[in-house]
């Protein structure tokens, strides 16, 4: 595990991070909060069976991510889009309209995404993981997330140049 | 590569980030790099992008999140502490249970090597019943197998017990010690099924607590038995009978 890392170190260190990507898919600050608590809660619990310290940043988001999917399993039944192997594709979006959205603007655009998009996306944008990472993190294929990406990117940007997007389950091609 | 192949991985590149390092991203940024409309078209995709970025990274963090995480282990560390102490002390407890009941039940089944102890029990096998090891009127033999038994066989008979008619011997066991019962007929008429009616309980003096020291035999009643006990050369005797003072003393 990562020795010499204490619980409240690890707290400061992350909770930020943490936060940010549980509200990025809830949306809304008690949930958010009782998930980075509960995240928080299974390391207490678990976290001495990670062995690669270098890995707990990733330990981390993947447990809070498995919780908001055990969490939302229980409250319903989504239904499953199996998004592996779709080309990239590319929104027509106006750059100003993007730098003038605010978090909250973001935020709702990010919360029209399909399920399936959300976690990759905010991902994408709270942190610096590499693709790989942030399949690691979602527990999917390298080659799923990058397309989940361009797909959520494109709605997101979209959504947000307040532009109708085109369903994200339809192949596509890119266009400028 | 053509262009759609160029922004298609493009699309996904972050500046700054580890994307770079990705040997397609960096083909397609150098590619994007000599053509000035896909670097446009970059400039405008990676101001996008950060704009995005700066706006998601400002989603404000309520300030007292730390420490209620903190606050919450710690109580949740209280808790572990106090059901991993009941466990423990349950434990402790079964330990101490198997360990100390059959000490416990020992103790209660014998209250100790005390001489009261001793005549209680030795009445009570002689009262209750006993079985005659061997059955003989052969004093020798009588001494050869208490001795090959490892029981007391080295004992003096007062002289009016020496002329008592012997029925046989047993070897009993207390205090995880061994008595010898040498079990004499007084003459009287037995009751039926009863093959003597006066027995001698013979053991090691130093095996029995507070035993009396006196060599003048002293009498007492054990429930339906009279018995007289001695020491004698290290050894107490306890001689019993059912029928009565009057008679025990003709044996002394």
């Amino acid at each position: 595990m990562a020795d010499g890392l204490s619980f409240e170190n690890l707290v400061a260190e992350y909770y930020e991070p943490l936060y940010q990507f549980a509200f990025s898919l809830l949306r809304e600050e008690a949930g958010a909060c009782d998930l980075v608590q509960q995240t928080f809660c299974v390391w207490a619990a678990k976290g001495h069976q990670l062995r690669d310290g270098a890995k707990v940043k990733t330990w981390l988001f993947t447990t809070l991510h498995r919780e908001f999917l055990g969490a939302r399993r229980r409250q319903i039944r989504f239904p499953h889009f199996d998004l592996e192997f779709v080309e990239a594709e590319l929104p027509v979006v106006e750059p100003a309209a993007t730098s003038q959205a605010d978090a909250d603007r973001v935020l709702a655009a990010l919360s029209q995404l399909d399920e399936a998009f959300q976690a990759p996306v905010a991902l994408f944008y709270l942190q610096d993981y590499s693709y790989k990472e942030i399949a690691e993190i979602l527990g999917v294929p390298l080659g799923t997330i990058k397309s989940r990406l361009a797909r959520g990117l494109e709605r997101l940007h979209g959504l947000m140049a307040d532009k109708p997007v085109r369903d994200p389950n339809n192949e596509l091609s890119p266009n400028n | 590569m053509n262009r759609d192949d160029i922004k298609k991985i493009l699309w996904l590149y972050r500046p700054g980030s580890l994307d770079a390092q990705d040997p397609e991203v960096l083909e397609a940024l150098g590619l994007a790099r000599q053509d000035p409309e896909l670097s446009r078209w970059l400039e405008t995709q990676s101001r996008k992008h950060q704009a995005v970025r700066q706006k998601m990274r400002q989603i404000p963090v309520p300030a007292g999140l730390p420490a209620s995480i903190i606050r919450e282990h710690h109580v949740q560390q209280r808790h572990d502490f106090w059901r991993q102490g009941g466990y423990l002390l349950a434990a402790a407890a079964m330990v101490a249970l198997f360990i100390g009941l059959p000490v416990w039940l020992r103790a209660q089944r014998s209250p100790g090597t005390s001489f009261a102890n001793y005549q209680t029990e030795m009445a009570a096998v002689a009262l209750r019943g006993y079985a005659m090891e061997l059955i003989t009127n052969d004093p020798v033999e009588i001494r050869r197998y208490l001795k090959q038994n490892e029981a007391p066989a080295d004992y003096i008979l007062p002289r009016a017990l020496q002329e008592a008619v012997m029925a046989g011997c047993a070897i009993e066991s207390w205090q995880g010690s061994r008595a010898a019962m040498v079990c004499f007929r007084t003459g009287r008429t037995l009751s039926t099924g009863a093959q003597s009616d006066l027995w001698l309980f013979v053991i090691d003096q130093t095996k029995v607590a507070g035993a009396p020291g006196n060599s003048l035999p002293s009498i007492a009643k054990i429930n339906m038995l009279t018995v007289a006990t001695w020491n004698q050369g290290g050894k107490l005797y306890l001689l019993g009978t059912t029928a009565g003072e009057a008679e025990l003393r003709k044996f002394l």
